[in-house]
């Protein structure tokens, strides 16, 4: 297990949204920013609407691209100049302040003020010339989701991997009402925590939330009956479906690549085992058999084999299984706990929980099982989900002794939390792309 | 015949002075002078036999004394041992209801075995509940906050599973009994230091 020597801290600062007229739930913290992070100056875009704005739309972009941990933008107070279109970026200036691009933009209305339009432009520094340019529009609801656009067209531009700005995350709460009376929340959020929608609150746990392939619907365990159930939310009509209730455990849903199934763990037969659940004929098919713990299964790309949690060998460890052969093959050896594993969308590497001689820890390794290395060195860090991308992965970890939600970029090398000023936040789920 | 009456005269006074505290023997004898005459030849085998009759009726009366009182010390006894063992069914019936009180049992670190001291509370338990079979417990598995949601639901429900096995392998049947797993959802105690992990890392059972 390798330790960060190529990461340096950079910032140990809070963004909060000055202009969004929501009050923000997750606040951003950035722990440790790449030394390899490219130069980019992100000017303030001229606001021509002679109206306030719903949100700052460079300032988003800006911070976007910063916790992408890829990007270093420039400080508004070092620029010589603030061009708002290519015509007016002078490349000696900006080459001065060692700048490799710098992002130009304005922004102005319709004849009634109802329709904001964002014109930007991005220049490569060096090569002086522009790179990428667009006019998109919509209306004052939609501006910070016209900053997250543009962020990943940026993002893309230089960078080569489509961006993940616009995507969202699901995540849960818990925090007490009042003396000893729990709520849970199942919330969504832009993937940066702002504009967070509660989807379902109950007194009772909520937990394992999954987004199904489309982005479109979500699974997720509730204890709202007072026993567990997998339930499957739509997000577009908002309708709440009943899965399983079986008796005893009814945990851990995942969807198939095709969305047709959930991988789910019940112990209907006597202990935890996992299962496969199709969603069209609402039959089940029991994939393992073991008298110890199975669970916390998930799908290969492909859908023909599986990763799970086991602790047939005494501990919890990580198996794969091929569906056809179904024989487990046990991945990991390093340490007595391995668990929750998760592919990366190429298939090439399991990102999973380790427990180091004293704490929790997420890990990478290949998806043969070689290779292993830490990711992150936060306290008690679990549950890791990745973006679309497959650039970042957010998870569930305690700073100051609360639990927020941390992102750390595939490599290690950078990271941030979106710590919440609502309760314990956990279990996060980074949605597929949207669009 | 001097020397005979003499005789009787001096077995008359025998009698009546032995016979004291028989008074109708003592009147028979000295108030008929013809049972005095007939009985005159053979009146020292009289005198033994009255002898042995009053032994006899002693003995019996000694005896049946004797198993007057022995019946009433065994009344006595019987009495004493009945409110001996009520008292002890009444203390062990405390001690049971005592050790029912105990209805949390708590867990080392990742791991799902009943602790030896949690035993003796089980059995109290299965006790109870095979001696009425209407009663149900759920007993929830709880496990402390580190390492996955998930595999704390499951490991949850193994704690959970440990109990309800022991309560039925000691007489509760299967249809009182049934586990519901929170994982690290309910903790006991807030914080994330041992002293609150160990209380959270737990099985409770709940009567229903």
């Amino acid at each position: 297990m390798r330790s960060f020597h190529n990461a340096i801290l950079l910032f140990s600062l809070i963004l909060v949204s000055l202009s969004s007229p929501l009050k923000a739930e997750l606040l951003i913290e950035i722990t440790k920013g790449s030394d390899e992070a490219i130069p980019i100056a992100v000017v303030p875009f001229t606001n021509r609407t002679n109206q306030a704005l719903t949100a700052n739309v460079s300032s988003i972009i800006s911070a976007n691209l910063e916790r992408s941990g890829d990007f270093a933008s420039l400080s508004t107070s070092k620029m010589l100049s603030l061009p708002e279109k290519s015509s007016d970026v002078y490349y000696r200036d900006w080459r001065l302040l060692n700048q490799s691009f710098v992002l130009v933009g304005q922004i102005s209305t319709d004849a009634l003020g109802k329709r904001f339009h964002v014109q930007y432009e991005l220049m490569d520094v060096y090569n002086q010339k522009r790179i990428i340019g667009e006019l998109i529009s919509s209306d004052a609801s939609g501006m910070r989701q016209l900053a997250h656009r543009i962020s990943d067209k940026v993002y893309e531009a230089i960078t080569g991997i489509r961006g993940a700005f616009s995507t969202k995350i699901a995540y849960v709460t818990m925090a007490f009402k009042s003396e000893g009376e729990l709520e849970y929340r199942l919330q969504l959020a832009d993937a940066d925590g702002q504009r967070p929608q509660t989807l379902l609150k109950s007194a009772e746990p909520v937990l394992s939330p999954t987004w199904s392939n489309d982005g479109k619907r979500l699974s997720y365990v509730s204890f709202e009956t007072g026993r567990p159930a997998i339930y499957i939310q739509d997000l577009g009509s908002g309708e709440h479906t009943k899965l399983t209730a079986f008796k005893g455990l009814n945990s851990s849903p995942m969807w198939s690549p095709d969305d047709k199934k959930l991988l789910m763990t019940l112990s209907k037969d006597g202990n935890a085992e996992l299962y496969a659940y199709h969603i069209a004929s609402k039959s089940i098919e029991r994939l393992t058999n073991h008298y110890g713990i199975d669970t916390e299964g998930s799908w290969s790309r492909d859908g023909k084999s599986i990763v799970f949690t086991s602790n047939r060998s005494g501990a919890p460890q990580i198996y794969e299984m091929d569906l056809r052969d179904r024989q487990p093959r046990r991945l990991t050896f390093q340490g007595r706990y391995n668990s929750r594993p998760r592919y990366s969308w190429d298939g090439e590497k399991i990102y999973f929980v380790h427990r180091s001689s004293k704490d929790y820890h997420i890990a990478s390794m290949n998806a043969d099982g070689s290779d292993q290395y830490l990711l992150t060195d936060t306290p008690l860090d679990e549950s890791p989900s990745i973006s679309p991308n497959g650039q970042m992965i957010i998870y569930a970890t305690k700073h100051r002794g609360k639990g927020v939600l941390g992102v750390v970029s595939v490599d290690g090398d950078s990271s941030y939390f979106l710590p919440s000023s609502y309760g314990e936040v956990k279990e996060p789920a980074w949605s597929p792309f949207l669009n | 015949m001097k020397l005979k009456t003499y005789k009787h005269g001096l077995a008359v006074i025998l009698a009546s002075t032995l016979v004291v505290g028989c008074e109708s023997l003592q009147e028979d004898v000295s108030s008929d002078p013809s049972v005095q005459a007939s009985a005159g030849s053979n009146a020292g085998a009289t005198i033994a036999d009255n002898l042995d009759k009053q032994k006899k009726a002693e003995r019996e009366a000694a005896k049946r004394e004797a198993e007057m009182r022995e019946k009433q010390l065994a009344e006595e006894r019987a009495a004493a041992a009945a409110a001996a063992a009520a008292a002890a069914e009444e203390a062990k019936m405390k001690k049971m209801a005592a050790l029912r009180d105990m209805t949390t049992f708590y867990f080392d670190l990742d791991d799902a075995s009943i602790a030896d001291d949690a035993r003796e509370a089980l059995m109290a338990h299965a006790a109870f509940l095979s001696a009425n079979a209407g009663m149900k417990v759920v007993v929830e598995g709880h496990t402390d906050e580190r390492g996955t949601n998930a595999y704390n639901m499951a490991l949850g429900e193994e704690r959970g599973a440990a109990v309800a096995q022991f309560l039925k392998v000691n007489g509760v049947s299967d249809s009182q009994v049934e586990v519901v797993s929170y994982g690290e959802e309910q903790p006991a105690m807030a914080g994330s230091d041992e002293s609150a992990w160990a209380k959270n890392r737990r099985a409770v059972v709940q009567y229903q």
